[in-house]
């Protein structure tokens, strides 16, 4: 270190000045900076450690695909192994986004196999990915390793097999709630059969029967594998023989969880998962059968991590197992756990960090009895718990200030009470006092999602106390535009916020520009905005990308209608690469 | 549409009725946005509503008083869609499933306010293209406050009517476009049927063949000409076209009963009732009985084996057999209305 190759002071002086340290000194340092915001910040520091920083970047996480131009963010950090990129906005994983809206992956895939031919890791959320792109990673990068596609879309097992052919060193191919279309590819019959480096697979998402004979022996072989989550096509009993090949597991997504009760299998089950000392998550397609959840009990202990929230077991049977599991850190159910089940997890699961609870009929009648009263117990009693998703019916101000005062460490917090504008249900007031308490409460909240009957009072608290706030989702809910100026001229660090069904208007969208160019994006559906406000902020605001999205049926050109016609949605978002030339017909930008 | 017209007939009578209109009114204002149609008359709502709702006053939300006076109307079980202020998304509304409305906050029963909205949204249904203030509010006085003796189930508490506990009460008008915010893989799970999905739920999802073990039964609606209120009927419940005429039968009679003149004998109009539903099926009586299958036309109950039926229809309607074909007629410009 400090002078030798590299240096640039070049004479005999003691002591070399700081900015003459050579760059790998500074690209050494940085390595020690694991978290993406602090490389950044060095970056900003000087020409020499922005050189040092860009140069030595391992890690890239693009959080907005249309932030940047892909040959932009590869020319700027040519270093990179492992990308991440997201594409659709948020609310695109509840229908609110037409298809055919972008995100197209392939002009980064384009973009990494010219500039980063040392490319290892590649994930890409809420994107569409072609087979094309799939073939393209494949023969690109020869050291490829992990890959990893989160709520993408358009691809088919002919793309996987073409990863599983040519991915000679893949450690990890991770699917998690894609869309995969299923074209009797045999791609997991491709991997071949010298390949032993797999210690990630992840299929559960995949609808289609897979080769089992294939993937026993993959399984067999790849004495690295870790995580094993596999699709509803496999039966029980092959899951215990799988086990049983590999007893080193630490994750396991179960298969189709349903069968008639069989003393044998039970048996078969127990046996297998006696063997797996090292599992430590679980989670599945569990189409409840209560009669072999007891096989599992042998594991219940060692696990960390629960995922039962495709379970339709009943509370009782929850019951059961969730007393077992003592070390759980994250749990994931259905609500058919009830407040009686919450009230168990509170005194079992001392170490729980994060639950989430899922509406097992959200379009139902409500018949299941989870109310405020389990959350309150839970974050009574876990005083490692810090996020939070809950879907329930009812809440009341008083639950929610009880919660803040006995969790002040949240960092996620998300409350969706099922039925919008639903009020406290004692006292039928709004719920403004509750969530205020929470953001005053939770210095460190970094994500929120409020619903129930909610005026603009609750944003004036959220705008003022939620100082860390990063991400913000807000639904039916505020009287006012006052309701979205509190946010906007607030939350300081607010990144991406969220609105539908909201009476937000004009006026505090124009007056807190600004604030939009900080953030790194917005989405507003069915509030009360008008075109004429979008241009004159794509007007003052040349760095912001605003796009309007029209009824898919009604492809009319913006240019023709009048300031006043009003805007169903609105996605606003920072970049660098100006408007995006891959807009479909129902989205126009200002 | 007839109904409305004739709605429109039976108005006068039933306004005459109402104690205190002032009431209705007042009660009236927060209700209408959500138990409109969506995309009609919406801004106007929109309008009222936030005048109302001004920072730190929970107009909205005080117990009305008003409302005590109506708690003990008997609920209708009209689980007529709860509609949101906001679709204006209708395009894609229908994709997301099949027809749920919102669920009921049935269980959170004591309050007035879950009353009003139940009420509000009991006398409102598709069928109520009406947009003005007041039209709305006579609809649901007319859904909440009928003459007593008009509402057969006897004896069952306050909102209880007829075979199916309140708490089922829940629309299938339009489903607000991506609420609750759950994924499209969880929202499989949880509507154990979807005729109609969004086109990116339609390639695999391995967990849409997870059938959740819920005891859902498939609610549809059933209207009878002449009569403005809908009932739900819960198909399942009934296991042959036999029972489903009887279960018409008692959905209705009382209606009927209402709305025939007073002066009649009670056992001569309980002989014609029979008399009504018991041809329900086979055309020749004086009504008859369809359905609105998958693909929205409209069919003669009875030709297909009964489980297809069940699994098919997606709502009833009792005809006048003069009118069968005007109706048909009648529900392919309905359908064009629709969309």
């Amino acid at each position: 270190m400090g002078r030798g190759v590299g240096s640039r002071s070049g004479g005999g002086a003691a002591q070399p000045p700081w900015h003459s340290l050579p760059d790998e000194v500074w690209e050494h340092a940085f390595s020690f900076l694991p978290a993406a915001a602090d490389r950044g910040a060095a970056a900003g520091a000087c020409r020499g450690w922005l050189r040092a920083e860009r140069r030595s970047r391992r890690r890239l996480a693009v959080a907005n695909c249309y932030a940047t131009s892909p040959r932009d963010a590869v020319e700027r950090f040519p270093s990179v192994r492992a990308a991440e990129v997201k594409g659709k906005p948020h609310f695109a994983d509840f229908g609110l986004v037409p298809p055919a809206w972008g995100a197209e992956a392939a002009p980064w895939v384009a973009a990494a196999a010219d500039g980063w031919p040392l490319l290892e890791e590649l994930s890409f959320k809420r994107m569409v990915v072609t087979d094309e792109c799939l073939e393209m990673i494949a023969a690109s990068f020869r050291n490829f390793q992990v890959l990893r596609l989160v709520s993408c879309e358009g691809f088919s097992t002919a793309g996987l097999a073409a990863i599983t052919e040519g991915c000679r060193n893949l450690r990890e191919l991770d699917l998690q709630e894609n869309y995969i279309e299923d074209c009797s590819s045999h791609w997991l019959s491709s991997f071949p059969e010298s390949f032993t480096s797999l210690e990630t697979l992840n299929f559960s998402c995949l609808d289609g029967e897979v080769n089992f004979a294939v993937l026993e022996r993959l399984v067999t072989r790849c004495h690295n594998l870790k995580t094993l989550k596999l699709n509803n096509a496999i039966p029980l009993d092959k899951v215990a023989s799988l086990l049983r090949k590999a007893p080193h597991i630490v994750e396991l997504g179960t298969g189709k969880f349903s069968a008639d009760y069989h003393p044998d299998l039970f048996a078969k089950l127990e046996a297998a998962f006696a063997g797996c000392k090292s599992l430590r998550r679980l989670s599945g397609a569990w189409d409840a059968v209560p009669d072999y959840l007891s096989a599992f009990y042998g594991v219940c202990e060692g696990l960390t991590s629960l995922n039962l929230s495709y379970a339709t077991v009943r509370g009782p049977e929850l019951i059961k197992f969730i007393s077992r599991c003592k070390n759980l850190q994250q749990l994931w159910v259905m609500d058919l756990i009830e407040d009686h089940g919450l009230a168990v997890v509170a005194s079992t699961c001392s170490k729980l960090q994060e639950l989430r609870v899922f509406p097992s009929d959200p379009f139902g009648a409500g018949q299941v009895l989870l109310t405020e009263r389990g959350l309150v117990d839970v974050s009574a009693s876990c005083p490692m718990l810090e996020s939070v998703l809950y879907f329930c019916r009812r809440m009341t101000n008083e639950a929610l200030i009880t919660i803040a005062k006995n969790r002040p460490n949240f960092t996620c917090f998300r409350l969706c009470i099922l039925e919008p504008r639903t009020p406290d249900y004692i006292t039928q007031q709004s719920l403004d006092a509750g969530f205020s308490a929470i953001v005053e409460s939770c210095k460190g909240l970094r994500r929120l999602s409020v619903s129930g009957l909610l005026t603009d009072l609750v944003f004036k608290s959220i705008g003022e106390h939620a100082d860390r706030l990063e991400m913000l989702s807000i639904a039916f809910a505020g009287n006012s535009d006052l309701g979205l100026h509190y946010i906007l001229s607030g939350c300081k660090s607010l990144k991406k916020l969220e609105i539908r069904d909201c009476p937000f208007g004009n006026k505090p969208l124009l007056a807190n520009a600004a604030k939009l160019e900080t953030m790194r994006s917005l989405w507003m559906s069915s509030c009360s905005l008008t075109l004429g406000a979008c241009r004159q902020l794509a007007q003052k605001m040349p760095r912001l990308t605003v796009e309007i999205m029209n009824d898919p049926g009604r492809a009319c050109p913006l240019d023709a209608l009048p300031d006043e016609s009003p805007v169903e949605k609105l996605y606003v978002y920072r970049t660098i690469a100006g408007p995006r030339s891959d807009t479909p017909d129902y989205v126009q930008i200002v | 549409m007839e109904e409305s017209s004739m709605k429109r007939e039976v108005l006068p009578q039933l306004l005459d009725l109402i104690p205190d209109r002032k009431e209705w009114s007042l009660r009236g204002a927060p209700g209408p946005g959500r138990s409109r149609n969506t995309g009609f008359g919406g801004d106007e709502d929109d309008k009222l509503e936030l005048k109302l709702g001004l920072p730190g006053l929970a107009e909205e939300e005080t117990p009305a008083t008003s409302r005590e006076n109506m708690i003990h109307q008997e609920r209708p079980a009209l689980s007529l869609g709860y509609l949101p202020l906001h679709s204006m998304t209708t395009a894609s509304t229908t994709t997301t499933g099949a027809k749920r409305g919102f669920l009921d906050t049935v269980e959170a029963k004591a309050e007035g306010y879950n009353e009003q909205k139940q009420q509000a949204r009991a006398a409102c249904g598709k069928e109520l293209t009406v947009e003005e203030n007041t039209a709305a509010a006579s609809e649901r006085k007319k859904g909440c406050c009928p003459p007593p003796p008009s509402h057969a189930p006897p004896a069952t508490p306050a909102r209880n009517n007829g075979n199916r506990p309140p708490a089922r009460g829940r629309g299938a008008a339009v489903p607000v476009v991506g609420w609750p915010p759950i994924r499209s893989f969880r929202r499989n799970l949880a509507t154990s049927t979807s005729s109609k999905q969004p086109p990116e739920q339609q390639n695999g999802e391995a967990d849409a063949k997870v059938k959740l073990n819920c005891n859902k039964s498939p609610l549809v609606k059933i209207n009878m000409d002449g009569i403005p209120i809908g009932r739900k009927v819960d198909l399942a419940g009934c296991d042959s076209y036999e029972r489903l005429s009887l279960a018409v039968k008692e959905l209705f009679h009382g209606f009927l009963e209402a709305q025939r003149e007073p002066s009649s004998a009670e056992s001569a109009q309980q002989g014609a009732d029979r008399k009504i539903f018991s041809q329900l099926l086979d055309g020749s009586g004086e009504y008859t009985l369809v359905y609105e299958d998958n693909e929205g036309d409209r069919m003669l109950v009875g030709d297909v084996p009964w489980n297809v039926f069940v699994s098919t229809a997606k709502r009833l309607r009792v005809l006048r057999s003069s009118e069968l074909s005007r109706a048909l007629i009648g529900s392919a410009s309905e359908r064009e209305e629709k969309c």
